[in-house]
């Protein structure tokens, strides 16, 4: 053991690694394996740990070498590396430099794209429901595409050619390489955010590994999450990017997505010719059309010969106006009727009254007749009485007569007349015969009535005598 | 209806046109409403009459503009 050397650690490491370093199969070797452990700190040096199955290395590559790298590496990224080995002496720890890396197997890069379609598919990216219809005339689009690129200029030439009305705004953005998504999701948010009608993300053919920034899932996620729709033109025709799927139309080539979002402006014009003539024509026959429905109106019979409107109300005015003439007729000829009727009547009246009167007359004259006979039997009674009553009359008037002549010459011999002029007087107080000598008082005016007058005389006295009243009896 | 007529279309204009004709036609209407519906009818026939021709009219003075440039090129 004593004669064994002592060393320090330092040179034991060092020992190590130059014997590592000198050895010619450890330099330069290719070694395959998968990525853990990965750090990639802001000196741009990757740190990770290379491993498979049963093994593990700890592995450096720096900025200078990793920058080659094209393709994402993260944990789990199988890869091959080519590298020396080395110690790193500050831990003793045994490591490969790493030179270059390339994946290990495109099938596994098709697996992760397949998963990856999946995944996106599963959360609805691709739904056709989702999927925006494209303007049928934009007037104002935008392009993502690389500058100074093939694809570009063959965009701009078809452009131009098909439909040169619009505008057409470039967004440009690395296509390759992979830093390309995120400088291409920028560039489509600004694009989105200009409020264009649509949006054109192209890119020329290339290798699967220059496609592959296409199939990155934030470019997905951002084109699906676009207000404008997008249509690709990815490649060509054979090429699908998880883009395509995401974007609301893909079409084959960079080319095809211009005549996927601008009409052909001949066509357009042609159509526009169409749409004219179709519109002059039908325009034209409408309006024929609707003169012919009016004069079809105008010539109905209701306007051409509008009498009809009310030539059965006529008709039937006349109808009954003849109905009514009609009762009048009827009531004319009653009253004719009426009127004979009573004509005859009056001729019946008349004649019965002749009759009537004929009797009568006849009545008169019997009558006449037998009252005059009458009358004559009357008058010669009468003549008769007449002549009776006067032979009466003569009689007792014969005899009254000689009564009276004997009576007069009897009065003659009482008359106080008579007696007055033989100086008797006759003494009266108003008018009345004084008879007493209670009849008078002294005063009263009495007259005296002697044969040749009247005296007027006043009482002065009566007295009262004995045998007078006798001869005054005889008186 | 009659009020609203300074505010019918065209269309309604026929429309009512071809109403009256066919009332007028059935004439089952008193004779007073006829004499109406005759005197609305000639009113439309003569307001969709001047419709239609200055209808047409705009259309040929359109066509002399314009046509000539669609009959070539747009």
């Amino acid at each position: 053991m004593s004669e064994r050397r002592v060393v320090s650690v330092s040179r034991l490491v060092s020992y190590i690694r130059q014997s590592l370093e000198s050895d010619p199969v450890l330099t330069g070797f290719l070694v395959e394996g998968e990525i853990s452990n990965l750090r990639q700190p802001y000196s741009g040096h990757w740190y990770f740990s290379l491993k498979d199955a049963n093994a593990s290395m700890n592995c450096v590559m720096f900025a200078s070498a990793n920058r080659k790298v094209s393709f994402p590496v993260q944990n789990g990224t199988k890869v091959i590396v080519r590298g020396n080995c080395s110690v790193y002496p500050q831990q003793g720890a045994l490591q490969i430099v790493v030179t270059a890396m390339k994946q290990s197997g495109i099938g596994d890069l098709y697996q992760q794209l397949e998963l990856l379609k999946q995944k996106l598919s599963k959360e609805g990216l691709f739904d056709e429901a989702h999927k925006k219809r494209l303007p049928l005339y934009p007037m104002d689009a935008a392009l993502v595409t690389g500058n100074n690129t093939a694809a570009r200029e063959d965009v701009l030439i078809t452009f131009r050619k098909r439909w040169p009305v619009a505008r057409i705004t470039e967004y440009p953005a690395p296509v390759q390489g992979l830093d390309a998504p995120p400088k291409i999701i920028e560039a489509l948010k600004k694009a989105d955010e200009g409020g264009h009608q649509v949006i054109l993300l192209v890119r020329g053919g290339g290798s699967i590994e220059d496609l592959w920034c296409f199939n990155d899932e934030a470019l997905a996620r951002c084109i699906y999450d676009l207000k404008t729709p997008v249509v690709t033109g990815i490649g060509h025709e054979i090429d699908f990017t998880i883009a395509d799927f995401a974007a609301d139309v893909r079409a084959n080539t960079p080319t095809g997505a211009v005549e996927t979002a601008f009409p052909d402006i001949h066509d357009v014009r042609q159509d526009l010719m169409n749409r004219f003539v179709r519109m002059r024509q039908s325009t034209l026959n409408r309006l024929s059309h609707e003169r012919q429905r009016l004069n079809r109106n105008t010539q109905r019979p209701v306007f051409a010969r509008p009498e009809q409107l009310y030539s059965d109300q006529a008709l039937k005015l006349d109808y009954l106006r003849d109905k009514l003439m009609r009762k009048e007729n009827l009531t004319l000829a009653k009253r004719k009727q009426l009127t004979e009727a009573a004509s005859s009547l009056r001729a019946c009246i008349r004649e019965s009254v002749k009759v009537q009167e004929k009797k009568i007359s006849d009545i008169q004259i019997r009558l006449a007749v037998d009252v005059k006979k009458d009358l004559a039997d009357y008058t010669k009674q009468i003549q008769r009485h007449e002549v009776q009553m006067q032979n009466r009359t003569v009689y007792a008037m014969n005899a009254q007569r000689n009564l009276l002549s004997k009576n007069t010459a009897l009065l003659d011999a009482y008359s106080p007349l008579k007696v007055l002029s033989r100086g008797y007087s006759i003494a009266a107080k108003k008018n009345e015969t004084i008879r007493s000598i209670h009849q008078v008082a002294s005063g009263d005016a009495i007259t005296v009535r002697v044969s040749d007058g009247t005296i007027y005389a006043e009482v002065n006295a009566a007295e009262e005598q004995d045998g007078t009243g006798k001869e005054r009896n005889d008186i | 209806m009659a009020q609203a007529k300074k505010e019918m279309t065209f269309e309604q204009s026929m429309s009512r046109l071809e109403e009256i004709v066919r009332l007028l036609e059935s004439n089952q209407q008193p004779l007073d409403e006829t004499i109406k519906l005759f005197e609305e009818g000639l009113k439309l026939v003569r307001s969709c009459d001047q419709t239609l021709k200055k209808f047409e009219k705009q259309v040929d003075d359109l066509l002399a503009e314009n046509g000539g440039e669609a009959d070539g090129n747009v």
